[in-house]
């Protein structure tokens, strides 16, 4: 799903070059729930951003799904990230002026989805995250657990081959964050989806099927 | 405090720039407009005041009957015997010199040997025998003109120029030049004198004087004023020389009305600061936290806030100050040019700053900007930095405020409906200049709570047209309600000065024509003046011009008009005096609608033969409460007269007003035969170049002549009526351009407030495109809603508050007319300006970084 063939990112601060990826290849088969872990500025971020179209490599190759990021193009990734991948932040990032049922369908709707079709989407996918209850409610009416359930639910909406979530669980309390693992391990094992999941947490690593750890920007033997 | 300022606010605005120049530029705009009228008014009114200074010498009364009539030169030996009185008699009349660049000037005719006791003149070369000088240069068809007009038109001693005179075009030779000195400093130097009796010919006004001007000889001027009264007995008006002029006063007036608009402008900079401030402190809540923490008080920080907008808004205004003072020398020589067509009484050759006008305009601006930081600058020290970093969240939950606000603007409102009814038409201008900016103020406080609702009513329209687009914009205006309200409330300002100036000059252009059109029921006019010198001229012909008109060939009816002008209290009205029999005979024939036919009825007709009754102008009656059935007082020449006045009617003739009387009653009454012009209606199949050619030829030797089709008097009265609103349109532009920067400064901010929102909309697969489209969708939304407002507020402003000041200040009055076109291009104005101000915004959003974007925490 995933190929990352001698991967450079390279970034100037001031005058000083950052090196956030040195030479990273790592594969990440289709259907893999995968934990990146390191420490702070080991790259774990930057692989992400990489990996979801956010940002292209310095040099080496990136190939998502069989395409390399590197030749398509602001509209070809704009595209990519559209259809193929989702994505679930710390941050939550939902849109505040959005009701949840809103903020659900956004994907859809952005691909140019009426919402006879979006909506009832977004609908079943709430009910699956266990919040039909809030459907009309507004981000800043839910506890982060529920921002977060939605914040997955609109990451599956547009039914992504490829799950990008960055500290998924890094705002959330122990047994929140366990409900979110629980249902990002249920859609990598039942829907065959590829997770890859940025970390900072053991236990939260422990529910992926394989960790990978990077350390200055490659891959820690 | 100076590092507050220097670490916390310098560095900030160094930061931000466009913000900072955005919000000075605003503040500039309404500046510029302020100082230019200020300024314009002061030029025009000090080298108006220093041209009568000039001209007066030590003259301090002075004798007239009527303006127009003249006085008898008999009348001066009677003064001159006043023990204690100097007296010099006075012809003063506006002449053209066509061939020249600077054509206009002020033709003085004196009686060099009794006027030398009053002023001082200086002749260049210091003539050694005076006496001889005199003789040699005052003699008939001579003329003596100031040095310095003579250099700036390239004129000679001894030359011979082609002057246009109210008898028609005379050839007059130079035969001296006046030193800087005296009446020759007056009217920049635009003046030239003449012998009396030189003057009398060249205006035809043969024993007749326009005034006697009277100084004191060891008494005072009360003691003399009573005295020349005793000795000329009824008849004549002695008063204190005027220092007013009825044209000077009235375009003053109309460039003050102005002050309106320059209020507005500062209302919409003070808004536009307002959002800046706004977003400057929710930005620096991280900023606000760590002083604090670090002991920084509210107080302190509060204060350098304001103090770093007011510094903002101090460099804005003196901006501003240059700006207008440059605007001023445009402004100007249109409002002497507007003065001038009246009569030729004003030559501005130095535009005066006025100083107390720009330390107003300065403290204005800077306190403006002040007092619009004062409100965030609170509302950031009373919450915490938790709070304000949840402001996105924060602001859905001051629904009840908005509400409230809400309620307080329709009070406000109210308010000043109330006081415009119970004002009863008789406000200041100031109470009106007030109401309307307090209406600004009530709209503003509605604005957020129309916000929601505009952006709940339109959501699913724009979701249908636009998709999420369409509805991401909806949530975006209603996520900041008080910013949008505001900014729609700042481009309605803009909006509105446009359609309120549209509809004011549409009412006054349709007006115009509506009266030109009845007004003129004849094919050509008589004139005794040049129309292309003077719009009005006190010249005359007599009653001989009508008399043989009428027996031209191809001349079908004829009649004659007096029109003079009036003292009204300090100033002028004019009276018109008509033939009204054949007046009315020509509008039937003529087939006229309305207006002057509605008069024709038997008991005006006796009543106004019998001269006991008047019929006055809709703005005079306006200006002064008149009503049909009140008795009005005017000077005649055998003191007030009362008359009745019958009716009122259309009529722009004189922007003070006018009185129309019938001329049978007017020649008893005033004791004047003569006429102004002679109005003629030609023969059915008359050709009228033929009949204009034989009436100019036929009659030329009894008088001067000029003759004016019907087209060219409206010619005429048009450019007279383009000459005021180009003043208009400076308004209109900067009001765009100040509503311009309003929505330019409101998206900017958006776009930063939404970094992170754009941020992620772009990570989950919104293209460039989309994110542009929302930008530019949502202000165009702002900029429509700012249209309608500005259309509703304009029309609204046009036809109370802002007419009635116009009323108050410069006695124009006149039926409202909806200006359609100007309305559909204000829309498109808007809906372009929406789109224009929207680009560097979509554009500076579409090219967020994503990783910055949602990175920003």
């Amino acid at each position: 799903m995933i190929r990352f063939d001698d991967v450079r990112k390279i970034y100037t601060q001031g005058t000083r070059e950052v090196r956030a990826l040195d030479g990273l290849t790592l594969h990440v088969p289709r259907g893999e729930f995968l934990a990146v872990m390191g420490p702070s500025g080991s790259g774990k971020s930057t692989f992400l951003h990489l990996s979801g179209g956010l940002d292209l490599p310095t040099s080496g190759g990136v190939t998502v799904d069989g395409q390399s990021t590197a030749t398509l193009g602001d509209d070809g990734l704009t595209l990519l990230r559209r259809r193929k991948i989702g994505f679930v932040f710390q941050f939550f990032n939902l849109m505040p002026t959005l009701r949840v049922v809103e903020n659900i369908a956004l994907p859809l709707l952005l691909d140019g989805n009426g919402n006879g079709a979006a909506v009832p989407k977004a609908e079943a996918l709430l009910e699956r995250v266990g919040l039909t209850s809030r459907r009309d409610h507004f981000p800043d009416e839910l506890s982060g657990g529920e921002m977060q359930r939605v914040a997955i639910a609109r990451a599956l909406v547009i039914d992504p081959a490829l799950v990008l979530a960055d500290e998924p669980t890094g705002n959330l309390d122990s047994a929140t964050g366990r409900g979110i693992l629980e249902l990002l391990k249920e859609v990598s094992e039942k829907e065959g989806r590829t997770i890859v999941m940025v970390t900072h947490d053991e236990a939260a690593a422990k529910w992926a099927k394989r960790i990978a750890r990077l350390r200055d920007g490659k891959l820690d033997a | 405090m100076r590092a507050l300022l220097r670490f916390f606010s310098l560095r900030h605005l160094a930061r931000h720039p466009m913000r900072a120049l955005l919000g000075a530029a605003s503040v500039a705009l309404g500046v510029a407009l302020y100082v230019a009228i200020d300024t314009a008014n002061t030029s025009i009114a000090a080298a108006f005041e220093k041209s009568v200074n000039d001209l007066a010498g030590k003259a301090e009364l002075q004798v007239t009957t009527s303006e127009g009539i003249g006085v008898d030169e008999a009348a001066l030996a009677k003064v001159q015997a006043v023990p204690g009185a100097i007296a010099a008699p006075v012809i003063q009349k506006a002449i053209t010199f066509p061939g020249l660049a600077d054509p206009q000037v002020l033709a003085i005719g004196v009686d060099f040997g009794s006027d030398a006791l009053l002023r001082m003149y200086s002749f260049e070369g210091k003539p050694a025998d005076p006496t001889e000088f005199i003789a040699a240069a005052f003699i008939p068809n001579a003329i003596v003109l100031t040095k310095r007009y003579a250099e700036r038109n390239g004129v000679a001693k001894k030359q011979q120029l082609k002057a246009a005179t109210s008898r028609g075009m005379r050839t007059l030779v130079v035969t001296g030049l006046m030193e800087e000195e005296g009446p020759a400093k007056a009217m920049g130097g635009n003046v030239a004198i003449m012998s009396l009796g030189a003057a009398q010919e060249l205006f035809g006004m043969k024993g007749r004087l326009d005034r006697i001007e009277v100084a004191p000889d060891g008494i005072s001027a009360d003691e003399l004023t009573q005295r020349v009264k005793t000795a000329l007995g009824a008849g004549y008006d002695v008063r204190r020389l005027s220092r007013k002029s009825t044209a000077v006063e009235m375009a003053l007036a109309r460039l003050r009305s102005m002050i309106v608009i320059s209020a507005i402008a500062l209302i919409v900079g003070l808004f536009i600061i307002y959002n800046s401030v706004s977003i400057s402190v929710v930005e620096r809540v991280r900023e606000i936290g760590i002083l604090r923490s670090l002991g920084a008080k509210r107080g302190q920080i509060l204060t350098t806030v304001i103090l770093e907008w007011g510094l903002i808004g101090f460099l804005g205004s003196c901006a501003g100050l240059a700006g207008g003072f440059l605007l001023s020398t445009f402004l100007v020589p249109r409002a002497s040019g507007a003065v001038n067509m009246f009569a030729f009484a004003v030559k501005v050759d130095e535009v005066v700053l006025s100083w107390s006008g720009a330390i107003i305009a300065v403290l204005a601006g800077t306190l403006t900007s002040a007092a619009a930081a004062f409100f965030p600058g609170i509302a950031a020290m009373s919450v915490t930095p938790i709070g304000l970093l949840r402001q996105g969240t924060y602001q859905y939950r001051q629904a009840p405020k908005f509400r409230a606000a809400f309620y307080a603007g329709i009070l406000l409102l109210s308010a000043g409906v109330v006081t415009l009814i119970a004002g009863n038409n008789r406000l200041h201008p100031y109470v009106l200049l007030a109401i309307t900016t307090i209406a600004f103020f009530a709209i503003a406080l509605c604005g957020p709570q129309c916000t929601v609702w505009l952006a709940r009513a339109t959501r699913p329209l724009l979701w249908r047209v636009f998709r999420i687009e369409g509805s991401l914009a909806a949530d975006d205006l209603a996520k900041f309600p008080q910013r949008t309200g505001l900014t729609v409330a700042a481009f309605g300002g803009a909006i509105s000065i446009l359609v309120a100036s549209a509809s004011l000059v549409e009412s006054f252009r349709a007006s115009t024509e509506r009266w030109m059109e009845v007004a003129f029921p004849f094919d050509v006019s008589l004139n005794s003046s040049d129309l292309s010198t003077a719009f009005y001229s006190t010249s005359a012909f007599g009653e001989d011009v009508l008399e043989a008109s009428r027996k031209v060939e191809g001349v079908e009816a004829a009649y004659g008009v007096r029109s003079i002008t009036i003292p009204w209290g300090d100033l002028e009205i004019m009276l018109i005096a008509i033939d009204m029999p054949e007046f009315f005979a020509m509008h039937r024939a003529h087939g006229t609608k309305g207006g002057p036919v509605d008069l024709d009825r038997p008991e005006i007709r006796s009543a106004l033969a019998s001269g006991e009754g008047v019929v006055v102008s809709e703005n005079l009656a306006a200006l002064d409460r008149i009503s049909p059935g009140d008795e009005l007082e005017l000077a005649t020449p055998a003191g007030g007269r009362k008359f009745k006045v019958l009716a009122t009617v259309e009529d722009y003739s004189w922007p003070l007003g006018t009185v129309c009387v019938d001329r049978e009653a007017y020649k008893r009454i005033w004791n004047d035969s003569t006429l102004s012009y002679v109005d003629i209606r030609l023969a059915p199949g008359a050709d009228p170049q033929k009949t204009r050619a034989r009436l100019a030829g036929e009659l030329g030797h009894l008088s001067s002549i000029f003759v004016y089709s019907v087209p060219q008097l409206q010619a005429v009265g048009r450019g007279f009526f383009d000459q005021i609103i180009a003043l208009t349109r400076v308004q209109v532009l900067l009001a765009l351009i100040i509503g311009f920067l309003g929505i330019v400064n409101t998206l900017l901010i958006s776009v930063l407030l939404r970094t992170r929102e754009i941020g992620l909309l772009r990570a989950i697969g919104a293209s460039r495109t989309q994110i542009r489209r929302s930008v530019v969708v949502e202000s165009v939304i702002i900029a429509m809603a700012g249209s309608a407002l500005g259309v509703a507020a304009g029309l609204a402003g046009a036809a109370w508050p802002i007419r009635l000041f116009i009323l108050r200040m410069a006695g124009f009055w006149f039926p409202l007319e909806v200006p359609w076109r100007d309305i559909g291009l204000a829309l498109a104005a808007g809906a372009v300006l929406g789109i224009a101000a929207s680009l560097a915004p979509a554009r500076r959003a579409s090219r967020l970084n994503v990783l910055d974007a949602i990175s920003y925490e």
